[in-house]
């Protein structure tokens, strides 16, 4: 009895049928870089893994009058190299390539990073700064779009049933005046395997014309069990123009609310010079032709 | 379950339990011992093959999830006897100390030069950025793509 079960819908409607006796032992498969590692170290041995990877039409990236529509089978490596992504959401793009490894980011998927939860996935502060909603279908066939923002409600810890899934992810598409970056600091030796201390998104509309910030919208990771829009930046930037001379009281700004949020946590302290650093970053990422 | 795939050009029919991940079967099924596991997390690349053209874990997939694509791993490479030119110019640069991370290396620049011909050094130390190497032979390594593409470019044009 002590076995797995494997399904392998290839149809949503196939999905469906496999969610119907979903329960705590129901594992949803994306990419698998986490479920793998998460399978042998709990050792798990029984239940049923539903597999999304083969799920014709959920690995294309599409475009719609208002929104950006990620398939929930889109890879790391699919949005890095997504020209229209690289140009427009830079953001997106920057974080995908810093995701674990090249090998990690050919397999890996953006609902991985929401269903865990996890404190340091670092797709969650550029789908927050982005206003990203996921799209989720459950065992009736029935979908619903729910803001990224709404579900996550703490580590390791959302709002999804057992017989739900994401099956895409979308975002408002960004205008002709849209900016973006994103940057993290983390442990490891190496860039790229790094798991993040401190992530930043940033994304501002920018008038170009009237050289005015006119929107900004800065989210931080890896800080807070989950990640939070640093709402005093956000204001300090609004209608401002981008020069160099901001950067250190952006800095300061950010550096403040870390530290509100880790309340005098000493072992974290170095996420405080993290941050300082990722708003030089992050900024002169943006405005490079400008400043 | 019955797993069908291709595995270096031969097609593969198998009995895999859905636990077995791709590593497992590769090691112990198909004998194919070249693909090494090191951490099995992730994070050492040894265990890297080539899955429908991109680098791919072996120790993070499960095997069940290879159906129907195409693997590469390391016994792929040579040709009717023949080492790739990758191999050959891994030996010229003395590319290789201990040999561990060896064939995950080998699959992460085999699997950068089937999708770029001319990669920048940039790119090339991107590729192989999931791949340790404890003997600290990184330089050579990238000497040894730069050969490969600088004779494969001769060779081809």
């Amino acid at each position: 009895m002590d076995k797995f079960t494997y399904k392998t819908p290839v149809t949503l409607e196939e999905l469906v049928e496999s969610l119907k006796s979903a329960n705590e032992n129901t594992y949803i498969l994306g990419g698998g870089t986490d479920f793998v590692i998460q399978m042998r170290k709990k050792r798990l041995s029984q239940g049923v893994i539903i597999d999304m990877t083969g799920i014709r039409g959920l690995n294309e990236i599409n475009m719609d009058e208002d929104h950006i529509r990620l398939g929930a089978n889109v890879t790391y490596s699919q949005l890095y190299n997504n020209p229209f992504i690289r140009a427009h959401v830079a953001c997106l793009a920057q974080m995908a390539i810093k995701v674990g490894s090249k090998q990690i980011q050919n397999m890996a998927r953006l609902p991985g990073n929401i269903v865990n939860a996890s404190k340091a996935g670092d797709s969650i502060p550029v789908l927050l700064a982005l206003d990203a909603s996921a799209k989720i279908i459950n065992s009736k066939g029935e979908t619903k779009q729910i803001k990224v923002q709404d579900i996550i409600l703490g580590m390791g810890k959302t709002i999804l049933n057992r017989d739900e899934a994401i099956i895409e992810i979308l975002f408002p598409k960004p205008t002709i005046n849209t900016r973006s970056s994103f940057g993290k600091i983390g442990h490891g030796a190496r860039n790229e395997l790094t798991i993040a201390n401190v992530s930043l998104a940033m994304i501002t509309e920018y008038n170009q014309i009237n050289n005015i910030i006119e929107k900004a919208c800065l989210v931080v990771g890896a800080v807070a069990p989950v990640a939070f829009h640093a709402a005093q930046a956000e204001v300090f930037l609004q209608s401002k123009r981008p020069s160099r001379l901001l950067i250190p009281q952006l800095a300061d700004i950010l550096q403040k609310q870390v530290e509100t949020v880790l309340k005098g946590n000493v072992s974290s302290k170095h996420k405080i010079n993290d941050i300082r650093g990722l708003a030089f970053d992050v900024f002169e990422n943006i405005f490079t032709d400008v400043i | 379950m019955l797993l069908e795939f291709d595995v270096n050009g031969i097609k593969r029919k198998l009995d895999v339990d859905p636990e077995m991940r791709l590593i497992d079967i590769l090691r112990d099924k198909l004998g194919l011992k070249g693909t090494k596991e090191g951490c099995g997390e992730g994070e050492c690349g040894a265990c890297t093959v080539i899955i429908d053209s991109v680098a791919v874990n072996s120790c993070l997939v499960l095997a069940i999830q290879a159906r129907d694509k195409q693997i590469i791993t390391i016994e792929g490479l040579e040709k009717d006897g023949e080492l790739d030119l990758l191999q050959k110019t891994f030996i010229n640069q003395g590319a290789v100390q201990c040999g561990y991370c060896t064939p995950g290396m080998l699959m992460s620049c085999k699997a950068l030069l089937m999708q770029n011909t001319n990669p920048t050094e940039k790119e090339i130390r991107l590729a192989i950025s999931g791949n340790l190497c404890r003997c600290t032979g990184y330089t050579k390594i990238i000497r040894a793509v730069r050969e490969a593409v600088e004779t494969g470019g001769m060779q081809n044009g």
